[in-house]
């Protein structure tokens, strides 16, 4: 029955600025093999909730719990870059890539601090080039002049450098033309299916979102609203509600 | 004018410089970390030339004893000072900028106090040797042009210290991860590195140099004081902004460009305007390159 046991386990999570309460009570699973979406309203808690399981703020109270396939670690009170050598990769949305690094260096940085090998390292980066083509052909350019789309897939081949077992995405598709942002989520996608990496995505585009999603949870101010299947979530009147307000 | 005189204040420029040079590299160092300017670097380059002293004091009366002491002293000043003034600031740049100053008066007044405001000899690691670079020392009144061992070892240290500091940042993993840290903390968390220490090392490494800067400043001139910190690092600051912050090699440049301005406006017999031709010469670069000659543009919107 090891295979029920979910890598991700949020318990009861509180999320607060000062007196302004962002989230509460919040809890939610990340089952082997899953993507799932974490959708709701601007101003909702989402990427409150996500930055809370990061441990990029430290304002929050509540049980997380990882399981990287042999133990379960407490992930809640622990720092974010150590969270990194247990093979989860957080990829932010305020800051995406290294504007002053060029894509080769920026790569280079997911795997040089957990790695003491650096021929692994490279071995890596060369396999993420193959995967990434036009990395490939941008690697000595600096990350800032990369495009909106091009910074996104780096931040994801950045992510992939430490081998995840379990990614964290916040807003990937923020700012995307749709074009790119259909060929974002085809590329989360393969990674799930080709690497086996869970991923809990906070997404705006909710159709996106749940077109790759197998389960979404949808927040209303600051807690969990309801969730379910992507696709019962879809069709559900309580996701238009949400989104409309009623 | 003689030529070999103007040569040889050139040549003097050229060693002050390397100081401005060494101190402007430190500063930049905790700027591209912590984004932040560290007003307490002054007191690790005062404590640095004390520590000389100190040892002279207390009977160890060696030289490069006394470095040793200086530098270690200036290293435990950098850890002191990101402990007392700049964690507790928690990334406020202004709080961080005020607890700087604060600190460094702080410990300047306590040096002051204890030296009683005097200025105080310095020792020297060697006698001065003059070697003849141009001319004959035998002809009176000819072109002759010399420099010391002393120069030159300044000069000598300062490169390879700037040489030293890009290798550094561009090939240890300690080097990148401070660059990681300056340019995104969170990425830097997200990909394993240690902030918190990052920053410790920083400073520490930030005030070892100032120590340094500081001996080479009292072998130069033969003398120290209480407030030598804060005299060289508005010098310091000067020599990066018009460098460009965030750029080393641009440091080297500026810092012996600014030591032979200066060492010439001196010698040609015009050193009141010395800080003058300074101080406008950084107002220009700041009104038609306020990134500086060597830095990136755009990076100046980055902060406040």
């Amino acid at each position: 029955m090891t295979d029920a046991r979910p890598i991700l386990k949020v318990t009861d999570l509180d999320v607060r600025y000062g007196a302004v309460t962002a989230a509460s009570g919040v809890s939610l699973e990340v089952r082997k093999g899953e993507i799932v979406a974490l959708l709701g309203p601007n101003g909702a808690g989402k990427t409150s909730v996500l930055k809370a399981i990061m441990g990029l703020n430290k304002q929050a109270n509540g049980v997380v719990e990882y399981f990287d396939g042999t133990k379960t670690h407490r992930i809640d009170k622990m720092e974010t870059h150590e969270m990194a050598k247990l093979g989860i990769a957080n990829i932010p949305s305020s800051e995406i890539v290294l504007p002053r690094m060029n894509v080769e260096e920026n790569l280079e940085v997911g795997g040089r601090f957990l790695y003491s090998d650096m021929s692994f390292v490279r071995k890596r980066m060369d396999e993420l080039f193959m995967r990434f083509p036009i990395l490939r052909e941008r690697r000595k350019q600096a990350a800032a002049t990369l495009s909106g789309g091009e910074q996104r897939q780096l931040a994801v081949a950045r992510g992939l450098m430490c081998e995840p077992k379990l990614m964290l995405l916040d807003e990937p598709s923020l700012g995307l033309a749709p074009i790119l942002l259909r060929d974002l989520f085809a590329t989360l996608k393969r990674i799930r299916d080709e690497f086996g990496v869970e991923m809990l995505i906070v997404e705006q585009n909710v159709n996106k979102a749940l077109e790759i999603a197998d389960r979404a949870y949808v927040m209303r101010i600051g807690s969990i609203d309801f969730h379910g299947p992507a696709k019962e979530v879809a069709a559900s009147e309580r996701l238009r509600d949400a989104y409309l307000g009623s | 004018m003689q030529f070999g005189f103007l040569v040889e204040q050139v040549l003097i420029g050229i060693a002050t410089g390397a100081i401005y040079a060494i101190i402007a590299v430190g500063l930049n160092l905790i700027f591209g970390t912590m984004n932040v300017l560290n007003m307490a670097h002054g007191s690790a380059i005062m404590i640095g030339s004390f520590g000389v002293l100190l040892s002279y004091y207390v009977g160890v009366e060696n030289f490069w004893i006394g470095c040793a002491v200086g530098i270690v002293l200036a290293f435990l000043t950098g850890l002191l000072v990101e402990r007392v003034a700049v964690r507790p600031m928690k990334g406020n740049w202004w709080n961080t900028k005020i607890a700087t100053i604060g600190m460094a008066f702080v410990l300047e007044n306590l040096v002051t106090v204890i030296t009683e405001g005097r200025p105080q000899l310095y020792p020297r690691p060697f006698n001065p040797v003059y070697y003849v670079v141009y001319g004959d020392i035998k002809t009176p009144g000819g072109t002759l042009i010399e420099i010391s061992n002393i120069q030159l070892m300044l000069i000598a240290l300062s490169i390879l210290m700037v040489v030293g500091m890009v290798l550094f940042l561009y090939r240890t993993a300690t080097g990148k991860a401070i660059r990681v840290v300056a340019q995104s903390p969170d990425i830097a968390r997200c990909v394993g590195i240690d902030v918190k220490r990052t920053i410790v090392v920083g400073f520490a490494v930030s005030a070892t140099l100032a120590g340094i800067a500081g001996i080479l400043n009292g072998v130069t001139f033969g003398s120290t004081y209480s407030f030598i910190g804060f005299q060289l690092i508005l010098k310091g600051i000067v020599v990066l902004i018009v460098a460009g912050i965030g750029n080393m090699r641009g440091c080297l440049w500026v810092g012996m460009l600014l030591g032979v301005i200066e060492s010439l406006s001196v010698g040609l017999g015009e050193s009141t305007y010395r800080d003058f031709i300074a101080y406008s010469g950084m107002v220009l670069v700041l009104v038609f390159r306020p990134w500086g000659l060597f830095g990136e543009e755009g990076r100046v919107q980055r902060e406040v």
